[in-house]
C-alpha cells in the first residue's frame, strides 16, 4: 500500500506522530496525543531536532479551539467555503487524536442509518439470527467501540432524521442496538470517541440542522488564508508536492507566475485589490484549493508540450477553464478583474503582470459571450 | 546618576533584585489596568505603610485627589487633560483636525476602575495615612509623543514601548497580542499568593525589554517624564526623611527611575490646558479602549482577588459567562448547558495553551464556541460577549468635585426647561411658531442633538426640519427626551469648548464651518443649524461661510441641493428665529441665479451622467417655481427657461438632457408639441430617438397623453426604423415608457399597436408591433408589481 495515491495523514506523518507522542502534557482519556501536541501536529512547531510541518495554514488559534473543543463532550462543526481545508483539518485532527482519520460518513441525500451506525450480514443474520458476529459495524459504531474520532464530511448534506440519529451517541455517548439481547444491546462508548463534522456555507443547511443537534456541537468557522504571502506559501507547498514525482516533475512555476496567481485568486475573493479598489465578485469560489489546481494543471498541460517553464499564457487559461466553466457572472467578473487591476500593473512594467495582460484573449468568449446590448 | 548602586543592565535579575532591595522606596511596576497588579500593590501598600505613595498619572491633578478618594467616591473614575491647541503649539492642526483653522482638542484619560493598580494604590495609600500624589509631567509634556507619534487626538493608557520590542517579539510565541501574552504571562492567582516572586517577574521582564531598547528610541519622551518623575519623588523624599516612600509607575519606567536624576519638564501647562477628574463609567473605558474592551473581566478578577478567591480569574470566566448567557437570545434560550460548555471550553483552552487560569481570550473564545451556531446567530452571541465584557458599571463622585461649569450650566438649563433629569423617557410638544418659551426650550434640544448627546430616543424628533425637508407641514416640534447618565462623560469631554451650552455648541460649530468650507449644500445645513439653535454670535460667519460657497461651489448637484434646503427653510421661516433672513434671501437670489446660469454648461456631461443631471435640472425647476410662488425672493423663471433653452439647442448636449431640458420647457409651457416631433426625428437619424424620449418623459409624462402630434411622430419613426435599429433602441424605449403608469401605458400601447397593425403586410413590421406591444406590457408589469392599488 506505500504507493496509494494518497495517504492517510497518520501514515503519511507517522514519524512525526511519534515524535509528538513524546511530547507531555495530560491527555484527554481515549487520546494518542497531549492536546498541545494534536494543535503543534495541524499548525507545526519543532519536537527536539524534528520539525513538525505545519499542514493547516492560517489561524493557529482557530486549531487551538477546535482541539480544546474535542477534548470536550461537545462535537465540532467545521464550516465554511469549499475548499478552505476544512476536511483537511478534520483529518489531521483525527489523526493526531485517535491515531486514525479513516473513519469516514459522507453526508449524500441518499445517506441511510444503518450507513453511519451498523448494518447485518444477511446471510449470517439468516442462519443465525441476530448475533454480533452478524453485525457489519458502521464507522460511528467502530468509533465509539474502540474510542476514536469519526469524521462527518458534509453534514448537511445529509436527511435530517438520519443525522438526528447521531444524537444519543453525542449526548450519551450510547448507541443501542435493539436487535441483540442483554448487555450486547448496548453500546457504550469508550472515552475517546467524538465527532468532527464538516459543513460547507454554500449549502446553507446548518440553519436547517434541527435545534438539538446544533446544541452537540461546537462550531468554528473556517476563514479562507487571509494573509497574501502566507496564502503563497501555502500553495508553493502544495504544487511543489503534488508535482514531485509525476508526469510535470521539472516544470518549473515561477515565483512570479506563483505571485500572479494567488494574487488574483485573493484579490477577487476579497473584493478588493491590494491597492484597495473594488472588484466586482463572480459567484465561484476562487478558493485557495482551486488555485493549487489551477497551478497544477498549467504545470501538467506545459508538460505535455514539451515545456519546462509554465507562461502567464498558461496560467489565464487554466483560470478561464476551471473557475470560470461556463458562468457568466464569473466570466464578467475576470474580465473586469483584467481591466482594474491587471492592466495599471502591466502599463506600470510590472514582471509578468505585463505578459499575464497580454493574455487577456483567452478571456474573450469563456462563459457565454458578453450581450451586445 | 543618582546615589544609587550601580547595577549592570545586562543583568536583568540583578536590576531586578537590586530595585525589590530598596530601603528608603518601595517600588511597584506595574501594567496599567492589570488586576494582578493592582491586587499587589494594595497588599504591598498596606504591608509597608509608606508616608507617601507617588502614583504615575499628571501632576496637575493631584490637588483632586481627595475627591478621587472620599468615601462616597465609587470608581470607574478618571482624570482627564485636556487640551485645545488654538495656537497650533504642537503642529497638529489640520492633521489631527480636518482643517488647519480647527484646533486639535488633546485629551489624555487616565482610568481609575477598581482593578486599576493606580485607584489601587490611592486607595490604600489613603488608608494607611500616606501623603498621595501624581507624579508624571501633565499632558503638554505628552503630546509630542503620544498623540502626535500615534496620530489620534484622544490617547488612554497604553503599554507602550513595554509592548512594542523585540524582546516581547521573541517571546510572544503565538499569542495574538501583548494582552493575551501579558495575561497569560503574570495574570495568575500566584501574584496574589507570592507578591515578590510576581514584582521580580514583572521587573525582569521589564529590565529584559528595557536592556534591548536603543538609546534613540527612548527619546519617545520617557527620558523626560522619567526625570520629571524622579523629581517629584526627590522632593517627596525631602517632605519625609527617613521614611519610606512608595512610587507605582509603569514597569518600564520602574526599571529606570531608581537611576535617573531628576529634572522638572518644560512643558508647562498653560491656560488652554484643563485637568478635572469625572465620575466616568465601564462603557466610557470600553470606547476608549477599542474593540476587545473588557472593563468588567478585571473587575470580576478584582472582586474574587478581595474575595481571597484562590482561582480568580475561574471566577471571572463563570461570573462573566453567566453574563452572557442571560443576555444572548439565543434560539431556545441559551441554558445552563450552554454556560458549563462555554466555561469549560475556556479551560480546555487554557490548558492546551498552558496558561494557569483562563485568561479574558480563552473565555471569549470558549463562549463563542460553545454559543454560536453558525452564521444565524453570530450578531447575538457578539452582543452577549460584548455586555458580558464591559459591564454596566457607572462611577461616582462627591457633588464638590468640581464639576466642569459646562456640566452644570447644561443640568441648570435643562432644569429650567422642565426636563426631567431622572431617567424616564418623556415626549416634550413645543409649539415653536408662537411661544417664545417653546423657542428656547427647541434651541436648546437642538444644541443638545448638535453636541450628540445621549439624551434623545430615536427618532430624537418630529417636526419641520428644513435640513433634510421632512415634515414641513408639522406646526410644533415633538421630541423624545430621555436622560442617561452618560450625558456627564459626554459633558465631560466637551467642556473646554465652553462653560455653556451654547459656548460649546458654538465652537463646535466654528470646526464644522471650517469643515464644510466651500460646500454650498453642507453650508446651507449649517446655518439652518445655526439659527435653530438659537447661535446669534456665530450666525454670521456661518452665513457668511453659506455666501462663500455658493460663490465658489463648482458643484451644479450641491447647489441645487442647497437652493432647495433654503427653499425649504424658507418656506417656514417663521419658525425660526428671524435674524438674518434678509441677507439669507439675497443669498437665495444669488444662488438661484448662479446655479440657473450654468444650466447650458450641463451639455458637456457624461452621457452616462445624463440621469443624475436631469434629476439636478428636475429639482432646480421645483425649487425655482416654488421660491416664485413665495414671492419674497427675487426669483423667477424666465432664466432658467432660457437656459434650458440653450441646452436643449447645443448640438453636444447628450440625447436625454436634450429630452429632459424640452421636456421641462414644455411643462412650463414654453415648448410646443411640435418642436418635440421635430426633434425626435433629428435625434432618430442619429439612432438616439430612444434617450431623447427617456429624458423627455422623465420630466414630461403630459405631454404623450394630451395630444397626438408626438404620438403620431414616435409612431411613424418606430414603423419606418429597420428592424436592427428598432431592437437596438428597444431598451431605452422601453425605460422610458416606465415614466407611466399602467392606465396610460394601456392606452398608449393600443394606441401605438393599433396602428401598427394597420400597416402593410410582411414579416419584420409584424415583428415591430409585437414586441412594441411587449415593451409596452412589459413596463405595464412591472409596474403594477410595485405601484399601490393600479389595477
Ligand atoms: N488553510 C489551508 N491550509 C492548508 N491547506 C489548505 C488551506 N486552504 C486550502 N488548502 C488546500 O485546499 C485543499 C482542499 O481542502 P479541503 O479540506 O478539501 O476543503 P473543504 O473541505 O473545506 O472544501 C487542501 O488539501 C489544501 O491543499
Ligand atoms: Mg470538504
Amino acid at each position: 500500500m506505500a504507493d496509494a495515491i494518497r495517504l492517510p495523514a497518520e501514515r503519511r506523518f507517522a514519524a512525526e506522530l511519534a515524535a509528538l507522542s513524546t511530547l507531555p502534557g495530560v491527555r484527554p482519556e481515549g487520546w494518542r496525543l497531549a492536546p498541545r501536541a494534536v494543535a503543534m501536529f495541524a499548525h507545526g512547531g519543532q519536537v527536539g531536532d524534528l520539525p513538525i510541518t505545519r499542514k493547516f495554514w492560517g489561524d493557529d488559534a482557530l486549531v487551538e479551539r477546535a482541539v480544546a473543543s474535542l477534548a470536550s463532550d461537545r462535537g465540532l462543526l467545521l464550516i465554511g467555503e469549499p475548499g478552505t481545508a476544512k476536511s483537511w483539518l478534520s483529518e489531521l485532527l483525527a489523526a493526531g487524536i485517535s491515531g486514525a482519520s479513516t473513519l469516514v460518513i459522507h453526508g449524500t441525500a441518499g445517506l441511510t442509518e444503518d450507513q453511519i451506525k451498523y448494518g447485518w450480514n444477511y446471510a449470517l443474520l439468516l442462519a443465525e439470527g441476530p448475533s454480533p458476529r452478524a453485525l457489519v459495524p458502521g464507522p460511528l459504531y467502530t468509533g465509539m467501540r474502540t474510542g476514536r474520532i469519526v469524521r462527518f464530511e458534509e453534514i448537511t448534506r445529509a436527511p435530517h432524521e438520519v443525522s438526528d440519529g447521531l444524537l444519543a451517541a453525542l449526548s450519551e455517548k450510547l448507541l443501542s442496538v435493539p436487535e441483540l439481547a442483554g448487555d450486547e444491546g448496548l453500546l457504550l462508548g469508550r472515552p475517546g470517541f467524538n465527532l468532527i463534522a464538516t459543513a460547507n456555507t454554500r449549502d446553507r443547511g446548518v440553519n436547517e440542522m434541527s435545534a438539538a443537534l446544533k446544541r452537540r456541537f461546537n462550531f468554528e468557522h473556517v476563514q479562507p488564508v487571509a494573509d497574501l504571502d502566507e496564502e503563497i506559501r501555502l500553495v508553493r507547498e502544495q504544487i511543489t508536492s503534488w508535482v514531485a514525482g509525476g508526469p510535470a516533475a521539472g516544470v518549473v512555476l515561477g515565483e512570479d507566475l506563483l505571485e500572479l496567481l494567488v494574487t488574483t485568486f485573493h484579490e477577487i475573493r476579497t473584493g478588493t485589490t491590494l491597492e484597495g479598489v473594488r472588484l466586482e465578485r463572480g459567484s465561484a469560489t476562487m478558493s485557495t484549493a482551486e488555485a493549487v489546481s489551477v497551478g497544477y494543471n498549467a504545470a501538467l498541460h506545459a508538460s505535455f508540450f514539451g515545456a519546462s517553464v509554465v507562461a502567464p499564457r498558461d496560467l489565464v487559461g487554466w483560470l478561464a477553464g476551471t473557475v470560470v466553466k461556463d458562468d457568466p457572472a464569473s466570466a464578467k467578473a475576470l474580465r473586469s478583474y483584467w481591466e482594474v487591476a491587471v492592466k495599471p500593473r502591466a502599463s506600470a512594467e510590472r514582471g509578468a503582470w505585463r505578459a499575464y495582460w497580454a493574455a487577456r484573449d483567452l478571456l474573450e468568449g469563456v462563459g457565454g459571450a458578453p450581450k451586445s446590448r | 546618576m543618582a546615589r544609587r548602586k550601580v547595577v549592570d543592565p545586562n543583568d536583568p535579575l540583578a536590576l531586578a533584585r537590586a530595585v525589590l532591595a530598596d530601603s528608603e522606596t518601595l517600588w511597584l511596576p506595574i501594567r496599567h489596568l492589570s488586576p494582578a497588579c493592582a491586587a499587589v500593590v494594595g497588599r504591598r501598600i498596606r504591608e509597608v505603610r509608606p508616608a507617601a505613595v507617588l502614583i504615575e498619572g499628571p501632576d496637575d491633578a493631584t490637588s483632586l485627589i481627595p475627591f478621587l478618594v472620599d468615601p462616597v467616591a465609587q470608581p470607574p473614575l478618571a482624570v482627564l487633560s485636556t487640551y485645545a491647541d488654538l495656537k497650533n503649539r504642537f503642529g497638529q492642526n489640520g492633521i489631527l483636525s480636518p482643517d488647519p483653522r480647527i484646533p486639535v482638542r488633546f485629551r489624555s484619560w487616565w482610568p481609575l476602575v477598581a482593578s486599576a493598580p493606580e485607584h489601587a494604590a490611592l486607595l490604600a495609600g489613603h488608608e494607611v495615612g500616606a501623603e498621595l500624589a501624581f507624579i508624571d509631567a501633565p499632558l503638554p509634556a505628552h503630546i509630542p509623543f503620544e498623540h502626535a507619534r500615534l496620530a489620534r487626538a484622544v490617547q488612554g493608557p497604553s503599554d507602550g514601548a513595554l509592548a512594542e520590542n523585540a524582546y516581547f517579539s521573541r517571546l510572544r510565541g503565538t499569542r495574538r497580542s501583548f494582552g493575551e501574552w501579558w495575561e497569560s504571562a503574570f495574570e495568575s492567582g500566584e501574584a496574589a499568593a507570592d507578591p515578590d516572586r510576581f514584582l521580580t517577574a514583572v521587573l525582569v521582564f521589564a529590565a529584559s525589554v528595557r536592556g534591548l531598547t536603543a538609546r534613540g528610541a527612548l527619546d519617545d519622551g520617557s527620558r523626560v517624564r522619567e526625570a520629571h518623575m524622579a523629581w517629584h519623588i526627590a522632593q517627596a523624599r525631602k517632605r519625609h526623611p527617613g521614611r519610606v516612600i512608595a512610587v507605582v509607575t509603569g514597569a518600564y519606567h520602574t526599571v529606570a527611575l531608581p537611576w535617573t536624576a531628576g529634572k522638572r519638564a518644560a512643558a508647562k501647562v498653560d491656560r488652554n490646558s484643563k485637568t478635572l477628574v469625572c465620575a466616568w463609567s465601564s462603557r466610557g473605558l470600553a470606547a476608549l479602549l477599542g474593540p476587545g474592551a473588557a472593563p468588567a473581566w478585571g473587575e470580576a478578577v478584582w472582586s474574587a482577588f478581595e474575595a481571597g478567591e484562590t482561582r480568580p480569574y475561574a471566577h471571572a470566566v463563570q461570573a462573566l459567562t453567566v453574563v452572557a448567557t442571560r443576555v444572548a437570545r439565543l434560539e431556545g434560550g441559551a441554558s445552563t448547558a450552554e454556560a458549563v460548555a462555554a466555561v469549560s471550553a475556556a479551560e480546555s483552552l487554557a490548558a492546551l495553551r498552558g496558561n494557569r487560569e483562563p485568561t479574558s481570550w480563552d473565555f471569549a473564545e470558549g463562549l463563542r464556541l460553545a454559543l454560536r451556531k453558525g452564521e444565524q446567530n453570530r450578531a447575538a452571541v457578539e452582543v452577549a460577549l460584548q455586555a458580558a465584557r464591559v459591564g454596566g458599571a457607572m462611577g461616582r463622585l462627591s457633588g464638590a468635585a468640581g464639576a466642569p461649569p459646562l456640566v452644570l450650566a447644561w443640568n441648570a438649563e435643562a432644569k429650567d426647561h422642565r426636563l426631567d433629569v431622572s431617567g424616564g423617557e418623556v415626549t416634550v410638544r413645543l409649539d415653536v411658531r408662537r411661544q417664545e418659551a417653546h423657542r428656547r426650550k427647541s434651541a436648546f434640544l437642538h444644541q443638545s442633538r448638535f453636541l450628540e448627546l445621549p439624551v434623545f430616543g430615536e427618532p430624537p424628533f418630529r417636526g419641520p426640519d428644513p435640513a433634510s425637508g421632512q415634515d414641513l407641514h408639522l406646526l410644533g416640534e415633538t421630541w423624545t427626551f430621555r436622560w442617561r447618565e452618560a450625558v456627564v462623560e459626554h459633558l465631560v469631554e466637551l467642556a473646554d469648548r465652553g462653560p455653556t451650552p451654547t459656548a460649546a455648541a458654538e465652537s463646535l460649530m466654528a470646526d464644522r464651518v471650517a469643515e464644510a468650507a466651500g460646500d454650498a449644500a453642507a453650508t446651507a445645513t449649517l446655518v439652518m443649524d445655526a439659527a435653530r439653535m438659537g447661535l446669534r454670535a456665530i450666525l454670521p460667519s456661518v452665513l457668511a461661510a453659506a455666501e462663500e460657497a455658493v460663490q465658489v461651489d463648482p458643484s451644479f448637484a450641491r447647489r441645487v441641493t442647497a437652493l432647495g434646503r433654503y427653499a425649504e427653510w424658507h418656506a417656514v421661516r417663521d419658525v425660526l428665529p428671524t435674524f438674518g433672513s434678509e441677507r439669507l434671501a439675497v443669498l437665495i437670489g444669488r444662488l438661484y441665479l448662479r446655479t440657473t446660469l450654468d444650466v447650458p454648461s450641463l451639455a458637456g456631461t457624461h452621457p452616462d451622467r445624463a440621469e443624475d443631471a436631469v434629476e439636478q435640472l428636475r429639482a432646480l425647476l421645483r425649487h425655482a417655481l416654488s421660491l416664485e410662488a413665495d414671492g419674497a425672493v427675487a426669483v423667477d423663471r424666465r432664466p432658467l427657461v432660457e437656459g434650458l433653452a440653450r441646452l436643449a439647442g447645443d448640438p453636444t448636449c447628450p440625447a436625454t438632457l436634450v429630452g429632459a431640458a424640452l421636456g421641462l420647457g414644455a411643462a412650463v409651457g414654453a415648448v410646443t408639441e411640435g418642436q418635440v416631433a421635430r426633434e425626435l426625428s433629428a435625434f432618430a437619424r442619429i439612432d438616439e430617438a430612444g434617450r431623447f424620449l427617456d429624458g423627455l418623459l422623465r420630466t414630461s409624462r403630459g405631454i404623450l397623453l394630451g395630444g397626438s402630434a408626438l404620438l403620431t411622430a414616435i409612431d411613424r419613426l418606430v414603423t419606418g426604423l429597420e428592424w436592427d435599429r428598432f431592437h437596438a433602441m428597444l431598451p431605452d424605449l422601453r425605460r422610458a415608457f416606465t415614466a407611466f403608469v399602467p392606465a396610460e401605458l394601456q392606452r398608449i400601447g393600443e394606441r401605438v399597436a393599433g396602428e401598427v397593425v394597420a400597416l402593410p403586410e410582411g414579416d419584420p413590421p409584424d415583428d415591430v408591433a409585437r414586441v412594441l406591444r411587449l415593451a409596452a406590457t412589459a413596463a405595464e408589469q412591472a409596474a403594477l408589481s410595485v405601484g399601490p392599488g393600479s389595477r
